[in-house]
């Protein structure tokens, strides 16, 4: 990552511009249910510790005086899903999901065939290049 | 539905990305590529790089994945796209020139 981060410096103009914009570990997926919120989905270990690394990568192009961060945050987005079957198909092939989080499904299932909208955050982090 | 599903549409999502250009327009970053030279790393199948081409100067998009490369090749095309081109390689060795481009962007890749 942080060869990756050298490379993308290396092509830059000078005070040109990073952005580094990728799935947020710090506020896990939500589940609605329409307007109501039923759960949340958490992530896998491996997901959260590639997204670590990431943060370190960048923090060290900072330290070293390569980058200067110019601001960041986060924004949420919705995936919608047709139903509890289609989410749970979802779940199981995602690289990135691990899992339902506690009474989730259950709650999920009491009514499996209506709509689910899952919102995700988006973190994301605007560099410029010293 | 998987990545294939959105080939041959300028900015529809896979399965887990924002539709269209919100990450775009959230991001409020026009003055980073309105009129710019555009290095997008880890473009996939060009998803965000064929949206800024239209404001952008240029957009090189690059990705390991021959595959994704190729779908992305073949939207542009069919979009009649000139300033956009889309190149195999790791994010390590991007194959460019120094100091040539004004934005890098990393969207899910890094």
């Amino acid at each position: 990552m942080v060869d990756a981060l050298h490379e993308a410096r290396r092509v830059l103009r000078p005070r040109g511009t990073l952005i580094d914009l990728r799935p947020d570990s710090a506020h896990p997926p939500r589940v609605f249910r329409g307007r109501t919120e039923v759960g949340g989905l958490y992530e896998r270990a491996s997901a959260i510790g590639d997204n670590r690394a990431s943060d370190r990568a960048v923090a060290k192009l900072v330290r070293e005086g390569s980058l200067r961060r110019l601001r960041g945050g986060h924004f949420w987005y919705e995936m919608r899903y047709p139903d509890l079957d289609a989410l749970v198909r979802f779940v199981r092939e995602s690289r990135r999901i691990g899992g339902f989080g506690p009474g989730t499904r259950i709650a999920l299932a009491r009514d499996p065939a209506r709509p689910i909208v899952v919102r995700r955050a988006l973190a994301y982090g605007i560099y410029e290049r010293r | 539905m998987s990545t294939r599903t959105c080939v041959g549409r300028i900015g529809c999502a896979s399965a887990t990305r924002p539709q269209d250009d919100l990450e775009l327009r959230r991001l409020r970053t026009d003055r980073s590529f309105k009129d710019k030279d555009v290095v997008d790393i880890g473009t996939g199948n060009g998803r965000l790089s064929l949206l800024l081409a239209p404001i952008a100067r240029s957009v090189v998009g690059i990705d390991p994945d021959p595959e994704a490369i190729r779908d992305a090749r073949r939207i542009a095309r069919s979009s009649g796209l000139r300033n956009v081109r889309f190149a195999v390689g790791p994010a390590q060795d991007l194959g460019l020139p120094s100091g040539t481009y004004d934005t890098a962007l990393f969207s899910w890749s890094l």
